[in-house]
């Protein structure tokens, strides 16, 4: 890689690199496809869900003739043709309490792909136990929220969004999570290089209808049930 | 006194718009919010549980988080600018 600051290293440490992928949807899909052509060595790609009609305005990596066929196969079917010198390990699988932590084991970083907070809120934990960074995003219409959450050093997303709001039927452009997905990636390639400074500490929102960057200052709640009890480099014992 | 709102996402489709001028004595956030729920009541759920405003709606005042500057009685003053965030959830 030509970019300053990459070089040799910079690619043997991608290529290094495991990155956990929660869903394979919109999200999921500029994500994956950025990830693998920026040669990180292993995806694991999570996702229970089946290609629908409806997912195609967004959803990339799934054409017209994979509506039926698991998302996550579809997506190891493209990302494999794409660059098949990396490793993907599609997992189709619901995440939930029992299986998160052990899902995730291994990842040097985790991608929030999700689509609800429940199953954010999970990933959160998941990322505070084994001490990697958890880059959050989420896409509503022309709109994207994304920042990295470092555990024990900047706010986790449960001092962010502290009660999940309610499950709603979002309205997306395609591009929205276009948009975020790379965003997010630029953020994961920048971490595993230790290229550049994060997204910490403030939550970058995306206006699309009006092409409008903003940012939220964003801040460690001292009571936060998840993560008030973590110290710079330390793990939270489960 | 003059200040100006901007919402995003669905508190924007509620009002149609996304920004609200407010022409008013305002002298607090929570004032403000209430000039701009009377004229789109329907942000009232959105923005309100019981009365308090929701633990996830995120409110800046001239880009500064009200969480540290008093919540809903922090003070505002001609010509502030008030960003109205909700949280969003797609993937």
């Amino acid at each position: 890689m030509l970019i300053r600051g990459f070089g040799e290293e910079g690619q043997r440490k991608l290529k290094d690199s495991t990155v956990f992928i929660a869903g394979a949807g919109g999200l999921g899909s500029p994500v994956t496809t950025y990830l693998a052509v920026a040669g990180i060595g292993h995806l694991v790609i999570a996702d229970m869900d089946v290609v629908d009609h409806s997912n195609l305005n967004r959803q990339i990596l799934h054409w017209d003739k994979n509506v039926g066929d698991l998302k996550v196969k579809s997506a190891e079917e493209k990302i494999s043709a794409l660059n098949p010198s990396i490793r993907i390990t599609p997992l189709q699988e619901k995440i939930d309490a029992d299986n998160v932590f052990s899902l995730t084991n291994g990842a040097d970083l985790i991608i929030d792909a999700m689509d609800n907070y429940p199953t954010r809120y999970l990933l959160n934990e998941a990322a505070i136990v084994h001490n990697v960074p958890f880059i959050h995003a989420s896409v509503w219409g022309l709109e994207g929220r994304v920042t990295t959450i470092i555990p024990g050093k900047t706010p986790c997303l449960e001092c962010i969004v502290p009660e999940a709001p309610p499950k709603e039927i979002f309205p997306v452009l395609g591009a929205t999570p276009g948009v975020i997905g790379t965003l997010q990636v630029t953020e994961a390639i920048k971490i595993l290089t230790g290229v550049g400074k994060p997204l910490i500490n403030r939550m970058l929102i995306y206006d699309g209808e009006y092409l409008e960057f903003h940012e939220v200052p964003i801040e460690r709640d001292p009571d936060c049930k998840t993560c008030s009890q973590l110290g710079k480099n330390e793990k939270r014992m489960m | 006194m003059s200040l100006k709102v901007i919402l995003f996402a669905n508190y924007r489709e509620i009002a149609g718009s996304k920004e609200v001028l407010i022409h008013s004595p305002a002298t607090t956030v929570k004032e403000v919010v209430d000039e701009v729920t009377a004229q789109f009541p329907g942000l009232i759920p959105l923005l309100y549980q019981e009365g308090e405003l929701k633990r996830y709606v995120n409110i800046l005042v001239n880009g500064v988080s009200i969480r540290d500057t008093g919540g809903l009685s922090t003070p505002v003053s001609d010509g502030n600018e008030i960003k109205l965030f909700p949280p969003v959830s797609g993937g």
